[in-house]
């Protein structure tokens, strides 16, 4: 049975950072200090829900859940509610932590950019238009993670595209305007396949919902209400949220949205929405149609395989910082559909704990990225660096953090969430020997791949001799971004010291998610 | 009780009427008396609607006119949307229309329009609907023609002609049904439009369907009925046009559903369904084709009017279908999603013509740089175009959901057109959306009556679109 919360805390974390962004525009922020100060109010009020993950993570309290005490019941929709448990847990506490360092981050790289369009004779909306769009965005991915019901999850899934494609129209880079709408436009449609398959389930079962309020468990497998079209709504619902996570295949809007986006914005785009979709997979896809999956596990495992090693490969061929990053993130969203197509608790559990390992990880990389943006005129080109750890001594130890993540090594989180993938795997694919053997070749040039691009790059970007005379003049100032940089890697080390009640509280309720399998 | 409520509705409508016919005899050089005439038949007429709402909620069907109009919750809903929308209509318009050459007829014509919106979205007989329609259609074609620049004369005749022809099919059907349902040849024929158990033979109630379909199909822009629709919306005046595609229209919408609704019986449901189904598929593609290949935002308008008719024959293959093998109770409930769509299309057209309108300019300029002449404008036609998207939580959203929902009982693959139909659509509103916040030179800030309509209409939009489920429990039964 879920704790109710003593008050609507969870509603007010999706409200609040929509209010006051809403203040912030209203009431033209647009000077250094007023834009300092939305930065910090929305930096506090979006690290609240992470902040209450860590307490109940430390009370012991999320293995059962909790719930907001505000829902609703409609007929024919079922009951909008906002809960947590183990299994949205380390995604709150992903995003929270990861839009919440970023907008503290952002002043700074918003205010050099706007001034740069303007030097260019652009016309932009100000600081206050931002933090508004911004909030907007964190906040619906908020609510994203801790919906309870398809209705509630697809209106926060819609309210995360708009201001994201706004994001991007205003203040992306290159051809903006094209890249804006391809960005819309594929994962709109990537968005309404999913609502087809999510009206066929509501119309079938009569509710929305895919946890039960109050008792916070999966509705369970729903093949046999739903009949011969059960492959069908599986199939819309998969593609769906693959064109969202962007899977090999219906991956081509993502390196060019995410490498032009402002780079905050690639900071909360790559990470935490896309992976929002791997989630949502194991959240309602996975319970509802276990059979179904059990009998697509080959092709998905197969499909994840070659998601990580040709985002990686192509990765490695990147002369772009960020697009470089953003092959990478095609290449980890790889990792977490793997775990998720073992069918088993602890893959799934991997999956969701490379949620946040890739949230911090990656993030880290964008704001290191967006960092070299703001102090070397807008310097993105890794040919043209090199050398930049003598002149970015704590960016560089910062961005190998990141690369951490990616590669899956300690300290950072991402050795459990790669682990835990991995034994997930085993455990299915471990006879007959050809199948073992096989398969650990395929991990191992998988593992290879993640490993050579993430210290590859570093080696170019921070080693060596500067390729330019922007590396060569660089100079490191101490300033907020590095400060909200420190902030995440302090996430991702307590993460990596502290994954025990993670791992535990996931586990447990991934037990829950896959019950109809056995 | 239902007697008194029958007196004061009629007497409000008969008010609304008055108002209109009273405007020819105020002074031409003042506009100010025609306008205030045109507001109170306008809000007269909204006080009928939302009282025939109210009592249909509360106490059932209510019957006017011996059986002539008959409201259930369905029609009452669809009347009180064409009365918000001709208020939208009016506060956008304003004195603006005085300008035109023959600016009473306006004043005069929207009442009138309204009073036939009314008896045709309760009609419950066939002379009883051809009557109104030649009334609405005429008012309709002098709103059209009233700018007295050449393209809206042109296009004036062109609806004209349209207009002819689905009259012919509509007297048609009057003629079919009343000829093909008197049980005694020397009795004088019956004209109850909603019993079909009248008819001595299936296929000439097919007939009589069809020929209803075809003559309501020219009215909505059914492909292919629709070659005349994209010349009108998008040529003639967007303040001319507002009256026509958000509240004239309403009425069309409602009395196709409703014969729909009362001829799908389980013999014919299934052929019936597959004829709006595929009506339906040919419409949306078409429109929303048609509308990525313009660059003209009265254009795109026009032709996503033509898309949204296809999205609704969607939900009414659904009404027929379900009708048929599921029952009354279910078809009605594809009926009141019917409704919430029409209100998403209404409250977000007539605004948005009427926006246009008041300053024609060639392509996307009537919105270019809107953002920074007047923000508060341009918030809301990004609102309203986002609700014509179905982007949630706004009311064209639940509209679509709750169409889309009715329609997958029915077939699963119409859905998935339907939708991936809606996420082409993106591409066009989106490219509008833009365009509020080009750096090009950007366009003057439209009038104050113009922004505090779309103001009004984007928090429509937006609160009823939050209780839109509160609002779709209430009209199902």
């Amino acid at each position: 049975m879920a704790t109710i919360l003593g008050g609507p805390i969870l509603w007010l974390s999706v409200f609040l950072p929509v209010l006051a962004g809403l203040i912030a525009w209203l009431a033209k922020a647009e000077s250094e200090d007023a834009a300092r100060i939305t930065a910090g109010v929305s930096a506090i009020l979006l690290a609240i829900p992470g902040a209450l993950v860590a307490g109940l993570y430390a009370a012991g309290m999320v293995s059962q859940g909790v719930l907001d005490p505000v829902y609703a019941h409609f007929k024919g929709i079922g009951t909008l509610a906002l809960a947590i448990d183990g299994l949205n847990a380390p995604i709150v506490l992903g995003v929270s932590a990861v839009t919440a360092a970023v907008a503290v981050y952002s002043v700074r790289y918003m205010l050099t950019r706007i001034e740069e369009m303007k030097a260019e004779g652009e016309d932009t909306p100000g600081m206050g238009a931002y933090f508004f769009l911004y909030n907007t965005f964190a906040a619906a991915m908020l609510g994203l993670a801790m919906a309870t019901n398809l209705v509630l999850f697809y209106i926060f899934l819609e309210l995360t595209l708009v201001p994201s494609f706004l994001l991007i129209a205003y203040w992306g880079y290159g051809d903006r305007k094209r890249i804006s709408l391809l960005y819309f436009v594929w994962t709109h449609i990537g968005a309404v396949l999913l609502l087809t398959g999510i009206i066929y389930y509501g119309v079938k079962l009569g509710t929305f919902d895919y946890l039960l309020v109050p008792q916070l468990k999966p509705l369970g497998p729903i093949e046999g209400a739903l009949g011969s079209a059960a492959k069908i709504v599986a199939v819309l619902m998969s593609v769906g949220l693959f064109v969202k996570m962007a899977v090999f295949g219906v991956h081509m809007w993502l390196p060019y949205a995410h490498a032009e986006a402002p780079t905050p914005i690639s900071a909360l785009l790559s990470p935490n929405l896309i992976g929002l979709a791997g989630y949502a997979y194991a959240r309602f896809v996975i319970p509802s149609f276990p059979t179904i999956l059990a009998g697509w596990r080959d092709f998905l495992v197969a499909l994840a395989f070659t998601t990580i090693i040709y985002g990686g490969l192509v990765a490695l061929t990147q002369r772009d910082f960020k697009k470089f990053l953003a092959y990478s993130s095609v290449s980890q969203m790889g990792y977490m559909l793997l775990g998720l197509a073992t069918l088993t608790s602890i893959g799934i559990a991997g999956a969701m704990m490379h949620y946040l390992v890739h949230a911090i990880g990656k993030a880290l990389l964008f704001m290191t990225a967006g960092v070299f943006i703001t102090d070397l005129h807008s310097l993105r080109d890794i040919r043209l660096m090199g050398g930049l750890a003598r002149k970015y001594p704590l960016t560089a130890a910062l961005a190998l953090y990141g690369f951490l993540h990616l590669a899956g090594m300690p300290p950072s989180p991402g050795i459990w969430s790669e682990w835990m993938i991995l034994v997930g795997l085993y455990k299915v694919y471990n006879h007959p020997l050809t199948t073992l053997f096989s398969l650990a070749l395929v991990t191992a040039v998988a593992l290879t791949v993640s490993a050579a691009y993430s210290f590859i790059t570093m080696r170019r970007i921070f080693y060596g001799q500067p390729r330019s005379d922007r590396a060569r003049e660089a100079r490191e100032t101490r300033n907020a971004m590095i400060a909200s940089m420190f902030g995440l890697l302090l996430v991702g080390f307590l993460v990596f010291i502290l994954a025990t009640p993670v791992i535990n509280s996931l586990m447990s309720t991934v037990s829950l998610v896959i019950a109809g399998l056995h | 009780m239902s007697l008194a409520t029958a007196g004061v509705i009629e007497g409000l409508l008969y008010g609304a009427l008055a108002a209109g016919l009273l405007v020819p005899l105020t002074p031409r050089e003042r506009s100010r008396p025609a306008l205030a005439l045109a507001w109170i038949g306008v809000l007269l007429y909204s006080a009928a609607s939302a009282l025939t709402l109210a009592y249909t909620l509360s106490h059932g069907p209510l019957e006017l006119y011996s059986r002539l109009v008959i409201y259930d919750r369905f029609a009452a809903f669809m009347a009180s949307i064409a009365g918000l929308a001709a208020i939208l209509a009016l506060l956008s318009i304003g004195s603006q229309a005085a300008e035109w050459p023959s600016h009473p007829a306006y004043y005069s014509l929207l009442p009138i329009i309204l009073f036939g919106v009314y008896m045709i979205t309760g009609a419950a007989n066939a002379v009883m609907v051809l009557a109104v329609w030649l009334l609405v259609s005429v008012a309709s074609y002098v709103v059209i023609a009233l700018p007295g620049d050449a393209e809206s004369r042109a296009a004036a005749v062109r609806y004209i002609l349209m207009g002819a022809i689905a009259t012919l099919f509509l007297a048609f059907w009057v003629a079919v049904h009343a000829v093909a349902t008197s049980s005694v040849a020397l009795a004088p024929p019956r004209t109850d439009m909603f019993d079909f158990s009248l008819y001595p033979q299936a296929s000439i109630g097919a007939l009589a369907i069809t020929l209803f379909l075809a003559a309501l199909g020219f009215k909505l822009g059914v492909v292919p009925f629709h070659w005349w629709l994209p010349n009108v919306y998008a040529r003639a005046d967007g303040r001319a046009v507002s009256v026509v595609a958000g509240v004239a229209k309403v009425g069309f919408i409602a009395v196709t559903a409703r014969l729909i609704y009362y001829a799908a019986s389980p013999a014919n449901a299934k052929a019936l369904a597959l004829l709006l189904a595929g009506l339906a598929v040919v419409t949306m593609t078409y429109g929303n084709i048609a509308a990525l290949t313009t660059r003209d935002l009265q254009a795109i308008l026009a032709y996503s009017s033509i898309a949204h008719i296809g999205y609704i024959l969607t939900a009414l293959a659904a009404v027929a279908y379900l009708k048929g093998y599921a029952g009354a109770t279910a078809a009605e409930a594809a009926l009141a999603a019917i409704a919430i769509h029409t209100l998403a299309y209404a409250t977000s057209k007539s605004p948005l013509f009427a926006a246009i309108g008041a300053k024609p300019e060639p392509g996307f300029r009537s919105l270019r740089g809107l953002l920074r002449t007047s923000p508060g404008a341009a918030l809301a036609v990004a609102v309203l175009l986002l609700s014509l998207l179905g982007v949630p939580p706004l009311v064209g959203f639940w509209g679509k959901l709750y169409m889309f929902m009715a329609a997958i009982k029915y077939s699963i693959p119409l859905v998935a057109i339907a939708l991936v139909n809606s996420g082409i659509s993106a591409v066009y509103y989106v490219i509008a959306i833009r365009e509020l916040a080009a750096p090009e030179e950007p366009v003057e800030a439209p009038p104050a009556s113009v922004v505090a309509t779309l103001t009004a209409a984007a928090l429509i939009v937006l609160v009823v679109g939050l209780a839109a489920p509160y609002l779709y429990s209430l009209i199902i039964p």
